[in-house]
């Protein structure tokens, strides 16, 4: 499963009533450990309704206080969205996620540090801390962006991510429509065809997550590095100079 | 000492390189055809890019993030692609427009047809941008471009004391001859050459190619605070020779060469070197700017390597863009679409594109996960909301205005 895929869901409770498409996904630092990432992040809320984008835009954060005026509507009761924690999930179906209980039953945090106060691990918004943010490799070249996330279902307890998507093989799928139906063909054509899928770089590499997320493996190793390569060998490299 | 002069040579550089081919044409063109009953845009927009500027500039020194970075996190893969396609196209008018202008410039000095230094002057500013240590390019042709400053010189011999000149910037509206509504598309024409997309996506790029760090925060208000207010001076300048020249004997400004016309009237053939030398370099600068932007613009969205900080091969797919782009705006250039029109329409559109690339800009300049304590003021955030406000505004109402009034005909 991909985040897309829950970023694309849309929420219903027990009583069949729609809360809106989900807009974010809240993931905590707690499961078993991968890598030198350490513990490995879990699903630990989806956020849905028109509003919820204020999450992925910073304003779950209380220290987002400004602008003004779209701090103040963001920070409002009433524009926090609905969330929902993943064991209050029932059901996972192509599309939809649904709820064991009623929307009137779910508490609703104030911020992402309220959450973060109950939590045994650190926790981040997959939509804002992660997703299409820039990766670095150990020298500090760019290697790509974390266009996706591959999260791995466990029995019984919340989804787990254990790798970032990168490349147009994962873009592609998040600009959706007709466009992105042409750049999933395109790279499934142009791909190594050793690879499956799109570029996947296991997230036990990720050495730390800030204004950039860093790697502890050299870009050149990775498979979103085959374009770049091709592309240095065979125009750049031929300029004098370069 | 050394600091001292850094950011000096800062505001210099920035001073120099403010003006573009979008300011000349936009400033004399208004300036022939409403004196400067519209030289309040161009504060209004001074202000707006120099605010703007300030921001970008300042989470590119504290998060190493250049604008299109910040686009794509923010408004996310399909918002941020809308932007991209939008100011990719937009840009590539400018770069054809800044080279169009080069030729033109060439033109003027040499009498030859300008089509011909199309070609030879993509390759200039591609051999300059490939080759040459991004501090040093960017300082020697910001510094050149203060020759333009004879500009100002010739204003004021045309009106000592300027008191004709600035009593005009009082009547608000058109003058009697012309509509309410070419004076808006003209307004949005100068708001979009003072705050073109490109400004905000190569000075924050450029903050990072530059290694930018906490501690050049002054430097880079010293540049904006400083070095733009003093461009924008010069841009009013320009309005203001155009306006005491040509608006009383009712001539239009369709052709570079009616830039040159205040300057070598007062200060003849000395002064009219220094102008088309300053206009060639301030222009040359402006090439290599909207060239890189192309590629800080796609390779920010994909998360490609990007700058002229790493060797070409470390960052082919930002320098393949380059090209690509280049060469696109040499072919477009050599279609003989007049460069004074890809001029007009590439400084309009900017403006109706504009605030999808200052949304994001002024969300992340308040988060401290990018700014730590350095987010804006209050007072900063209450300026910077009501220009979102006046660019949404003005985004909406750059199409329909562009047919009312035949792209300003």
């Amino acid at each position: 499963m991909r985040l897309t895929d829950l970023l694309e869901a849309r929420l219903f409770d027990v009583e069949g009533v729609d809360l809106g498409t989900i807009r974010d996904v809240w993931l905590v630092q707690d499961g078993p450990p991968i890598g030198p990432f350490g513990a490995a992040l879990r699903v630990e809320r989806v956020v849905a309704g028109s509003t919820a984008i204020g999450s992925r835009l910073g304003y779950e954060r209380a220290s987002m206080t400004g602008p003004g005026p779209l701090a103040a509507f963001f920070h409002s009761r009433h524009a926090h969205g609905v969330s929902a924690t993943w064991s209050e999930v029932s059901a996972l179906e192509e599309g939809t996620l649904r709820l064991r209980l009623p929307a009137g039953e779910l508490e609703r945090p104030e911020s992402i540090e309220e959450v973060q106060g109950h939590a045994a691990g650190l926790v981040i918004s997959a939509g804002l801390d992660l997703l299409d943010r820039q990766l670095v490799d150990p020298e500090g070249l760019m290697a790509g962006n974390v266009d996706d996330l591959e999260l791995e279902l466990r029995d019984g307890g919340p989804p787990e991510v254990v790798a970032i998507l990168a490349g147009p093989g994962a873009l592609a799928r998040r600009l959706g429509g007709r466009l992105g139906a042409w750049m999933a063909a395109a790279h499934d054509r142009l791909k190594d065809p050793d690879q499956e899928g799109p570029a996947r770089i296991s997230f036990g590499v990720v050495a730390g997550i800030g204004s950039q997320v860093d790697l502890t493996v050299g870009r050149e190793e990775l498979d979103t590095f085959e374009f770049e390569r091709w592309v240095r060998d065979h125009v750049i490299a031929k300029s004098p100079g370069s | 000492m050394k600091k001292i002069f850094e950011i000096f040579l800062g505001i210099l550089t920035a001073f120099g390189g403010f003006v573009d081919i979008g300011d000349l044409v936009a400033n004399s063109e208004t300036g022939a055809r409403f004196g400067m009953r519209l030289a309040w845009v161009v504060i209004l927009g001074v202000i707006g890019i120099v605010i703007y500027a300030e921001m970008s500039g300042r989470v590119a020194a504290l998060s190493k993030r250049g604008v299109f970075d910040v686009v794509r996190e923010r408004l996310g893969a399909r918002w941020a692609l809308v932007n991209l396609l939008a100011s990719f196209f937009i840009n590539f008018l400018t770069i054809a427009a800044e080279i169009g202008g080069l030729a033109l410039v060439i033109e003027l000095v040499t009498g030859i047809n300008y089509l011909l230094w199309v070609p030879l002057l993509g390759i200039a500013v591609w051999v300059v941008l490939w080759k040459m240590k991004f501090s040093i390019m960017e300082k020697a042709f910001g510094l050149s471009g203060l020759a333009m400053i004879v500009t100002a010189v010739a204003l004021w011999r045309l009106d000592p004391g300027l008191g004709n000149t600035f009593s005009a910037m009082r009547h608000f509206g058109p003058t009697p001859d012309e509509t309410w509504a070419t004076y808006g598309f003209f307004a949005i024409g100068l708001l979009g050459a003072a705050m073109t997309p490109y400004e905000v996506f190569f000075f924050s790029s450029g903050a990072v190619e530059e290694h930018w760090t906490k501690e050049d925060l002054n430097v880079n208000r010293a540049n904006v605070y400083i070095g733009f207010p003093l461009g924008g001076l010069l841009s009013l300048a320009i309005m203001g020779a155009s306006a005491t020249v040509f608006a009383p004997r009712g001539i239009s400004v369709s052709h570079l060469s009616q830039v040159g016309i205040p300057v070598s009237l007062t200060l003849g053939k000395v002064g009219l070197a220094f102008l088309l030398f300053g206009m060639f370099a301030a222009i040359f600068a402006a090439a290599i700017e909207t060239s890189l932007s192309a590629g800080y613009t796609v390779a920010q969205f994909f998360g490609w390597q990007w700058g002229t900080f790493v060797r070409p091969r470390q960052a082919a797919r930002f320098h393949l863009v380059v090209i690509v782009s280049m060469l696109g705006a040499v072919l477009l250039a050599l279609t003989t679409l007049d460069p004074i029109k890809i001029t007009e329409y590439s400084i309009v559109l900017a403006a109706a594109a504009l605030p999808l690339t200052y949304f994001p800009i002024l969300v992340v300049a308040n988060d401290p996960t990018y700014v730590g304590e350095k987010t804006n003021s209050k007072a900063l955030n209450a300026v910077a909301f009501a220009y979102l406000v006046i660019l949404l505004v003005v985004a909406v109402a750059t199409i329909p205005l562009m047919i009312i009034t035949r792209g300003g005909a």
